[in-house]
């Protein structure tokens, strides 16, 4: 099937992707917990926003939200999620296939158990084409070792017919990403990409995704607890906690000037921070469980600045650029 | 073990590691003549001038000669070409019953291991109603239905090979439940893995997760639990014909042959002997085949 080609966006300023409000709750016995809280954010063209924050706060919930894969029994509560300007959270499942891969796609962690082991790379490639665009199995191939070829896999002809367990873990990842770019997407999500690599093919992949976003003008999604790898690839950054983005900001400004109590504490624990020998510091305590949040605002019981308002009343959650989440920002 | 395979797909792997399974290998290879000789069961008719239905009473119970390798039973029929073409439906039958059982079983468990909730519920709990179900009995009562009531055609209520259908039927009726719990099982944890999600995330349909994605992954369970199937087919269709619920005579199949044999087993045991003897190693080859395709397809690739 040939889906509606993602329409090229008038206006560059405006944003591919706004998220708005965004819910994702849990039915739990007698209620139900949000996982994702009010989270709100823009894509645009040729800019990468990073989504950080610890295990557990949401990050990856929100990603898959955003094409309308959470997972059972969880659901999207409220908000809203635009791509140029279109609704999806409101479509049905088979619209959703037709963005799905094809305008928005997303990369995964794990390339080895991301890819089927009963297939070859280059077959599988070859049908995420194939379920966009209708072409032979034979133009399909050759468009599979082409994205091979782009990804900087050498001897692509010959590696499109390996499957996954023959390759690297850097070349699986290659090959996911081939996977996830040979529909022409305009945003791509990639969830903590460099995760599962060694230190060294890291900094590769990272260049491959910024070189590719160069070249077609995506807009990256890009998630990860790493703050040294987000430093190498975000224009903008997120800050989540505890479901809710806590302080968004360009990149540069973050690491130069970080407002919120829990985006200093995260920056301190980095080392070359802390002078040698010394200790890396820590932020006491553990991200709270999202079925029992602390009332007010949620990084209170960790906070040093907390007083008695902080843990009575929510500061209004941090929606757009330079907007910080905390009713002690910038407090020394 | 890596190394070893570093260019090997999955099916070479497997026929690698099935290789070095002697017991299996040989097993595969008997299975493989014993089809072959029941293949060609017409063309030894002919060579020895004689048909499976041949009656000649003046050489009853006659021993082994070069006319009859096998000698003649107590209607003077060849014995060794009546083997033959009683292994056709025996084989036939096990082979055609343990594939239907299979995709019934396979679909059934595909659908509720990959959708779970409420349908899966509703597959489980019907699966478990079957196995309930006392088996023999309602093979009898099965075996025992007058096909031309159910308003069958004449031609198909009466043609001879009914009872070969109606065996086949019959024990896919019963012998899905295996397939479909096992297949279940893994698809449960097969949904669940990276890979689904991130052929969803593609813009896959359920169909194409679970026929394209999904189902290939299965195919070492499947195929394994197949196979150890047959043999079991082949011993219930021996069941039901010794009982004279299965096959009908004279249409020979190795478990009406044994009917048969029953009451000259003292005086002539050879009849009773080889069909008995084809039995037993076809279904204990059935079963060393299937072991040895479960350790080959044991581990998926990545894991070796």
């Amino acid at each position: 099937m040939t889906a509606a080609a993602p329409a090229p966006s008038p206006d560059p300023a405006e944003p591919v992707l706004r998220v708005a409000g965004l819910d994702v709750s849990f039915a739990i016995d007698g209620g139900s917990a949000k996982a994702v809280d009010g989270v709100g954010f823009q894509l645009t063209r040729g800019r990468t926003l990073a989504l950080v924050g610890e295990s557990g706060c949401g990050k990856s919930l929100t990603a898959l939200a955003v094409l309308g894969l959470v997972p059972r029994p969880g659901r999207i509560g409220a908000g809203s999620v635009r791509y140029h300007g279109r609704e999806l959270t409101s479509l049905d499942d088979r619209a959703l296939r037709g963005i799905r891969g094809n305008a928005i796609a997303m990369v995964f962690q794990e390339p080895m158990t991301s890819l089927n082991p009963v297939y070859t790379v280059g077959d599988q490639i070859a049908e995420a084409y194939r379920l966009h665009f209708s072409a032979s199995a034979r133009e399909a191939r050759a468009e599979a070792v082409s994205m091979l070829d782009h990804v900087g896999i050498a001897d692509a002809q010959n590696r499109a017919r390996a499957y996954p367990h023959q390759l690297s873990g850097g070349m699986r990842q290659r090959a996911m990403i081939a996977m996830a770019l040979v529909c022409r997407p305009d945003v791509l999500i990639a969830d903590e990409p460099t995760t599962a690599l060694d230190v060294t093919i890291q900094g590769q992949i990272l260049d491959l995704i910024l070189a590719m976003q160069k070249e077609n003008g995506m807009a990256v999604l890009f998630i990860s607890h790493d703050l040294g790898v987000v430093s190498e690839v975000a224009d903008d950054v997120a800050v989540m906690y505890a479901g809710t983005i806590v302080e968004q900001t360009p990149a540069a400004s973050l690491f130069a000037a970080p407002r919120h109590p829990y985006t200093r504490g995260l920056i301190e624990t980095l080392p070359g921070t802390t002078p040698p020998g010394g200790r890396l510091p820590a932020i006491p305590g553990v991200v709270p469980d999202f079925r029992r949040r602390p009332k007010g605002c949620r990084f209170s019981d960790r906070c040093s600045l907390a007083d008695g308002h902080c843990r009575d009343a929510s500061p209004p959650p941090a929606v757009s650029g330079g907007a910080v989440s905390c009713w002690k920002a910038d407090a020394p | 073990m890596t190394g070893t395979h570093a260019n090997m797909g999955p099916a070479a792997i497997a026929w690698r590691r099935f290789r070095r399974h002697r017991l299996a290998l040989a097993s595969g290879l008997v299975l493989l003549g014993l089809s072959v000789l029941a293949a060609a069961a017409p063309l030894v008719g002919m060579l020895l001038g004689t048909a499976p239905d041949a009656v000649d009473l003046f050489s009853r119970f006659a021993p082994p000669s070069a006319a009859h390798p096998l000698g003649t039973d107590e209607l003077g029929r060849d014995v060794l070409v009546r083997l033959l073409y009683g292994g056709r439906v025996s084989l036939l039958v096990g082979i055609t019953a343990a594939l239907a059982a299979a995709v019934f079983g396979t679909a059934v468990g595909l659908l509720a291991g990959y959708h779970g909730g409420r349908l899966d519920a509703l597959l489980m709990r019907l699966t478990d109603s079957v196995i309930s179900l006392p088996l023999l009995p309602l093979l009898i009562v099965l075996a025992a239905v007058d096909p031309g009531k159910l308003g069958l055609p004449e031609g198909v209520a009466e043609s001879e090979s009914l009872s070969l259908y109606r065996i086949v039927v019959i024990v896919a009726l019963v012998g899905w439940t295996t397939v479909a719990r096992l297949v279940r099982a893994t698809a449960l944890s097969l949904r669940e893995r990276d890979f689904v999600l991130a052929a969803i995330a593609q813009g896959a349909g359920a169909a194409r997760v679970m026929l394209v994605h999904i189902l290939p992954n299965l195919a070492s369970p499947i195929i394994v639990a197949t196979t150890l199937s047959v043999g079991n087919v082949i011993l219930l269709e021996s069941v039901l014909s010794f009982l004279g619920l299965g096959i009908q005579p004279p249409v020979p199949s190795w478990g009406n042959l044994l009917t048969n044999a029953q009451e000259l087993i003292w005086t002539v045991p050879g009849l009773a002997l080889y069909p008995g003897a084809l039995i037993f190693v076809t279904v204990i080859a059935f079963n060393f085949l299937g072991d040895g395709l479960q350790d080959a397809m044991a581990s998926r690739p990545s894991d070796g």
